[in-house]
């Protein structure tokens, strides 16, 4: 099997190799599909969004700078991935009705995180999606306040406001008990 | 807490070495720490089978695919044109026409752009894609490819930014005019109104504007203050 730093199997993909995007998919599948469930709390619809990011990666291809680091790159696609599914569902739905643990399906997932003792992952899921979004960003994707600010659009100083503040609510909701 | 305290507890966080803190930022910095380590130890779920097997056979169609099969490529490509592509090969004919008759206007766009904004139209835009026609609107020349991507804009009731509807204020094509008080009237019903409005009362006082365009704009603007 080939091995390379990220970029180097990316410029193999952009010849139009298959085998090196492979090689990618295993690098970051378990991450970003965590990332997802923690957006979503969807394990079907994480595991699709999954498939989504790695489909516009190879459709895209040719609009990676080389220059610039690959995981910056797929984690933006990861983001636009998951935007467009949360405004999908906000045509049918309200915003909040997509968040929301109210729904049933939702509240078998509590009961079953409940069971695995799971109270941090149940805290993240009472958050909102933007305050989910930068926290997971920051403690699951690793990534720095720069390149959140970059995928977020916002100053690098403005991202630690908003981490600080995710945090904050998360120290809450921990504290309160609510879960 | 204010955002200046939440900046200076955020890069003592990070291990910034020149950050000192105060009693009570140092209070809450402690807080967040214990926070940030328990979703550092957050429990990771692996990817289920059948996601690997899913992706395993398409990049065995990738690999099909990208070993010499442009004539697949084609045949996937046709059976997308919709009954809109007969429009657009009208457009790219005209286009043609125009470029081999000498006339003053040359315009840049190609009719790949013409094919790929064929494949956009009824279908869900991605965020990459909605970027790319908000761009084309902004950089092409070609007032067809504007026009299109104008269309597909408003067909999804995607919603302009007030810099990028303001260009309407130096658009010298009345067809390209029309899309953009088309999307405008698209948009009524979405709260989207107020924010070109000035825009738009900026744009009626132009004093080259085609008479279809100045009625239209009137109409719009006359239809809003009701």
């Amino acid at each position: 099997m080939q091995k390379g730093t990220d970029e180097q199997l990316m410029e193999e993909v952009l010849n139009g190799a298959s085998d090196p995007l492979g090689i990618l998919y295993d690098r970051y599948k378990t991450i970003l599909y965590n990332y997802f469930i923690r957006l979503t709390n969807d394990r079907p619809v994480s595991k699709d969004l999954l498939m989504t990011v790695f489909e516009r990666l190879y459709k895209y291809r040719k609009s990676y700078n080389p220059e610039k680091k690959f995981k910056s790159w797929l984690f933006q696609i990861a983001n636009n991935v998951v935007k467009d599914h949360l405004r999908h569902k906000k045509r049918t739905k309200t915003y909040s009705e997509v968040y929301d643990q109210g729904h049933e399906d939702n509240i078998l997932k509590q009961i079953d995180m409940r069971e695995r003792k799971d109270t941090l992952l149940l805290a993240v899921n009472k958050l909102d999606a933007v305050d989910r979004r930068v926290i997971s960003m920051k403690y699951l994707l690793e990534l720095n306040y720069q390149e959140i600010a970059e995928i977020e659009q916002i100053s690098v100083n403005n991202a630690r406001i908003r981490v600080c503040r995710s945090l904050k609510k998360l120290h809450t909701i921990l504290s309160k008990s609510e879960i | 807490m204010t955002d200046k305290e939440y900046i200076q507890i955020a890069r003592y966080l990070d291990n910034e070495t020149d950050i000192q803190l105060k009693e009570s930022e140092l209070t809450e910095a402690r807080i967040f720490k214990s926070v940030e380590t328990k979703l550092k130890n957050l429990a990771i779920e692996p990817v289920p089978k059948a996601a690997d097997q899913h992706m395993a056979q398409r990049l065995k169609e990738i690999s099909i695919s990208s070993n010499g099969t442009s004539k697949k490529v084609n045949k996937s490509l046709l059976n997308g044109i919709s009954g809109i592509a007969v429009v657009l090969i009208g457009i790219v004919i005209l286009y043609w026409f125009v470029q081999n008759n000498n006339t003053k206007t040359t315009f840049h766009g190609t009719p790949n752009v013409l094919i790929q904004l064929s494949e956009l139209y009824n279908q869900e835009l991605t965020v990459e894609e909605t970027n790319w026609l908000r761009a084309l609107i902004v950089t092409e020349s070609n007032p067809n490819i504007k026009v299109l991507a104008l269309d597909i804009l408003s067909e999804n009731s995607i919603p302009f930014d007030e810099a990028l509807f303001a260009t309407i204020l130096d658009e010298k094509y009345a067809t390209v005019q029309m899309a953009f008080l088309d999307h405008f009237n698209a948009n009524q019903n979405n709260g989207q109104l107020e924010k070109y409005l000035m825009t738009l009362q900026k744009f009626k006082e132009r004093k080259d504007l085609e008479k279809m365009v100045a009625l239209r704009t009137n109409e719009l603007l006359n239809s809003f203050s009701k």
